[in-house]
């Protein structure tokens, strides 16, 4: 099966290159963007799905060395389900990005698609390099290719800012990551991860790994108080960037903290409590930030953080478990992450495309702006609909079955642990619940201004859908979240084999049966009450047909001269909610309420300050930005005095040499 | 005996390139130094490894690479080095401190080779230390690369420690890189010359942020 694997590596890097070529033919790259894209998804998906299936893992070796690296690749049970996760997602985003742009006369697209399959190239080699150097390498180019779609538009000035703070801050993360690796190369005598994994490190060791790890890794996933490029590299990004940005791009931190398990096994356990606190933090906080904006993909880009949080949840109490010995908990923890991984790609690319798809026609993502727009747009609506509800992790979608198993991890954690973990798993539980009642919250505000009311201040009336390149993909996705909600077993049977290799555990078929068939149970049990609603709305349906119905105007609420402006906003509808944390959250109202009888003009704002934007990051930034304006001073442009400094530096270390 | 003087003389042209403000009599001197290099092989080790060694480097720096430097100079009506970033005075005692430090430096330096003679190495630490301090101290395009040149001169008398064991085709490979950096450097200075209307290297700080 490496064949399949290997043919869609070249297949893509060959087409990519062709594309560059014939970048004056905007059809014929674009043609050679669709099929190359297509044939070598398809092909990712085989290996991927035979790995799973088979579970055999598979290996690559080419007689390429470059210093200390080697290209060698190979596809295990967790490479494969990234795999899996990252060529599902690219290809409908990638189709759908084909008919957002085509009709943009302005730009080289044809650049734009080559570096979309760059970024599909790097991320499928992340998740299978077996080698340190070729995953730094491909991280690095995930980096630089994300960068350039990320400033599509780059004659906006916030586009290029966002993209500047994104490369600053994957590159911190790189750092520690290279010093991650080397660390555990000069432990294992070998940058091979196969190696690595036999080598044994010791606990303290093993902490500042984690640590490294952590901030390296977290930095992409987009952990507080790492995710500050987060909310503004998404919104900057054209949606189906987004889409693959938020769905694949931020999970190779996961990706890359479940490697770091399973190559060093044994940590601490403050390590599995920093895990716990990150989540619970990265959760609640995400989704709390999410109800305080307005903008679509803001909030989308907040709501990719509370998920990493959820995601980091099942990762802490998986660790919990095998630090514990208690391989329940740890391969029901870590499957709930990886599910929680392919899930949120499938919803949230979904949520982005249908954004994407609101802003195209309406040219706004500002949601006090939008509204009423399910009539016009139905097949983005609907699909939103589907995204929203899977995010929320409601029943009979797919985002219920991976905080199912998330939470049941966390309540084995409660059964069966004590002290620390006891009080962790508990609060951990509590946080999931708030965390999912929020976003129910969340996506009831951003479903509501955006699609049902009227339009408060865009005219609706010359709307039109958008093309079926771009309705299709949307279509697929919202299909694999019912899928997924309704036939689970595949899927979880996918995670739980990738949750035993991070685990290094074998799991026989009927302990993987123990953990699906109550799953399947509260699914059927759903899908019965389900049938049972549907049938009695349809006799509704039937009975009302025989009464007369009168149509009138949404929102009417009895005023005799209603206008569009007095509807709920996003805003009001959340204030509520966010006036309980506005400690929290810096969330602050500016402007008065109306008073007397014939009140003047007023108006009201609201908004929340990102706290480890506003008071961590930018006074290190400004701090790093004086000193260095004081290092300038060495810097005269006089090629002589560079020369010197060279020249002193030599002979320091010759002297230095000596003694 | 007649390596000694050799190196002693090599060590002398160059504090008097340091001294002077001709860029004519430089390259003379330049010219001279490297002829008097191009003995020393024949005297360490003779054989015909030297004599192609010798012979290449006649060719290549006494007459090839001058003559570059004298079309260069011709070009762009330069003669002197007017106002250099450090004094002559001052170049002067630095080279000669210079000179101190690299006897220092040697003397306490663990080479793998045994030397044929104690002056082998300081005096080749002498004369980078000279160039380095070329390249420092003077903002006239054809000095930097004679302070390059001088520079590699003393690099050439380090490699005349493994004389035996670098194959010939190596040190002609460094040879030819030399000269394809001599001819690049005056196309350069020519083009410099044109641009600014001045071969001040003072003038390319105009790109510092």
């Amino acid at each position: 099966m490496t064949d399949y694997f290997l043919s869609s590596l070249v297949l893509l890097s060959i087409s990519a290159v062709l594309i560059v070529l014939t970048s004056r033919f905007q059809k014929i790259s674009g043609g050679i963007f669709l099929f190359s894209l297509g044939t070598g998804c398809v092909l990712g998906l085989i290996s991927a799905v035979s790995v799973l299936v088979h579970r055999v893992p598979i290996d690559y070796r080419l007689d390429f060395r470059m210093p200390i690296g080697e290209f060698y690749v190979g596809v295990d049970l967790l490479s494969a389900f990234f795999l899996l996760t990252i060529v599902m997602l690219s290809l409908f985003a990638g189709i759908y990005g084909y008919g957002y742009l085509k009709d943009d006369e302005k730009k080289n697209l044809s650049v734009h698609y080559a570096l979309y399959l760059v970024l599909l190239i790097s991320l499928m080699l992340v998740v299978t390099a077996k080698n340190a150097v070729l995953f730094l390498v491909a991280w690095e180019t995930m980096a630089i290719s994300s960068y350039f779609l990320i400033t599509f538009d780059d004659e906006k000035e916030a586009v290029r800012k966002a993209g500047y703070l994104y490369l600053i801050a994957t590159h911190t993360g790189t750092f520690c990551l290279w010093v991650m690796f080397l660390l555990m190369g000069q432990q294992a005598g070998s940058m091979n991860f196969d190696q690595m994994t036999l080598a044994s490190f010791p606990l303290p060791l093993a902490g500042v790994l984690f640590i490294l790890g952590i901030i390296g890794f977290g930095v992409k996933a987009g952990f507080i108080p790492f995710h500050i490029w987060l909310p503004h590299a998404h919104p900057a990004a054209p949606s189906h960037v987004s889409a693959v940005l938020s769905g694949v791009m931020i999970k190779m931190g996961i990706y890359g903290l479940m490697r770091l398990i399973l190559i060093v096994k044994n940590f601490p356990e403050w390590c599995a409590m920093v895990l716990l606190m990150i989540g619970m933090i990265s959760g609640v906080g995400g989704v709390l930030y999410a109800l305080g904006q307005h903008e679509i993909k803001k909030l989308l880009a907040y709501h990719s953080i509370e998920n990493i949080g959820i995601i980091t949840l099942g990762l802490g109490i998986g660790l919990w478990g095998q630090i514990d010995h208690n391989e329940a908990v740890a391969l029901i923890g870590y499957a709930g992450a990886l599910l929680h991984v392919f899930n949120h790609a499938i919803f949230k690319g979904l949520l982005f495309l249908s954004a994407g798809s609101v802003i195209r026609s309406t040219h706004t993502g500002e949601i006090d702006h939008l509204g009423g727009l399910l009539k016009k747009l139905p097949w983005a609506g609907h699909l939103f609909l589907i995204g929203s509800l899977s995010i929320c992790g409601l029943p009979l979608f797919n985002g219920f079955i991976s905080e199912w198993l998330v939470f049941r991890a966390l309540f084995d954690g409660v059964f069966h642990f004590e002290t620390n973990a006891l009080v962790f798993s508990s609060l951990a539980i509590i946080s999931l619940a708030l965390i999912g009642g929020l976003a129910t919250a969340c996506f009831a505000k951003a479903f509501g201004a955006i699609f049902l009311g009227n339009s408060r201040s865009i005219d609706n009336t010359h709307l039109e859908e958008n093309s079926s390149l771009m309705r299709a993909p949307m279509l697929v996705l919202g299909g694999l979240c019912l899928w997924v909600g309704f036939f689970p077993s595949t899927m979880v049977s996918f995670a739980l084999g990738a949750a035993s290799t991070i685990a290094s555990l074998k799991i026989s078929p009927m302990a993987e049966e123990a953990i699906i068939s109550p799953l399947l149970t509260v699914v059927w049990v759903l899908m019965i009450l389900v049938t049972i609603i549907t049938v009695l709305v349809l006799f509704k349906r039937i009975a009302m047909k025989f009464l007369p119905i009168e149509k009138a105007p949404t929102w009417g609420c009895g005023y005799s001269m209603p206008t569009n402006r007095m509807q709920y906003t996003a805003s009001s509808f959340a204030e509520p909610i966010l006036r309980i944390f506005r400690n929290v959250l810096g969330f602050n109202v500016t402007g008065n309420k109306p008073q007397g009888y014939f009140p003047k003009e007023e108006a009201i704002s609201s908004h929340v300050i990102d706290a480890s934007e506003d008071f961590i990051f930018r006074p290190i930034f400004q701090f790093i930005k004086s000193l260095s304006a004081k290092l300038k001073i060495i810097q005269f442009g006089v090629t002589q005095l560079y020369l010197l400094y060279i020249f002193i530096f030599l002979l320091i270390l010759l002297i230095w040499k000596m003694v | 005996m007649w390596l000694e003087l050799a190196l002693i003389l090599i060590i002398f042209l160059g504090i008097i390139i340091l001294g002077n403000n001709r860029l004519g009599t430089m390259i003379q001197l330049f010219a001279l130094q490297s002829f008097i290099l191009s003995m020393t092989p024949l005297l360490v080790h003779p054989g015909i490894h030297a004599v192609i060694m010798t012979a290449a480097t006649i060719i290549l720096k006494v007459l090839v690479m001058p003559s570059l430097l004298f079309w260069a100079i011709r070009h762009v009506s330069i003669r002197r080095e007017v106002q250099p970033l450090i004094g002559y005075g001052k170049t002067l005692i630095l080279g000669g401190f210079f000179i101190g430090a690299a006897f220092f430096i040697s003397s306490k330096m663990d080479l793998p080779v045994k030397a044929i003679s104690n002056l082998l190495v300081p005096s080749a630490f002498s004369i980078v230390m000279i160039g380095f301090l070329l390249l420092v101290s003077r903002f006239k395009a054809i000095t930097q690369v004679i302070g390059y040149l001088v520079m590699e001169n003393g690099i050439f008398l380090f490699a005349l420690l493994l004389l035996e064991k670098t194959p010939l085709l190596v040190e002609m490979g460094v040879l030819l890189d030399i000269f394809v950096a001599v001819l690049i450097m005056g196309i350069v200075v020519n083009h410099i010359n044109e641009e600014f209307e001045s071969t001040n290297t003072i003038h390319l700080t105009a790109l510092r942020d």
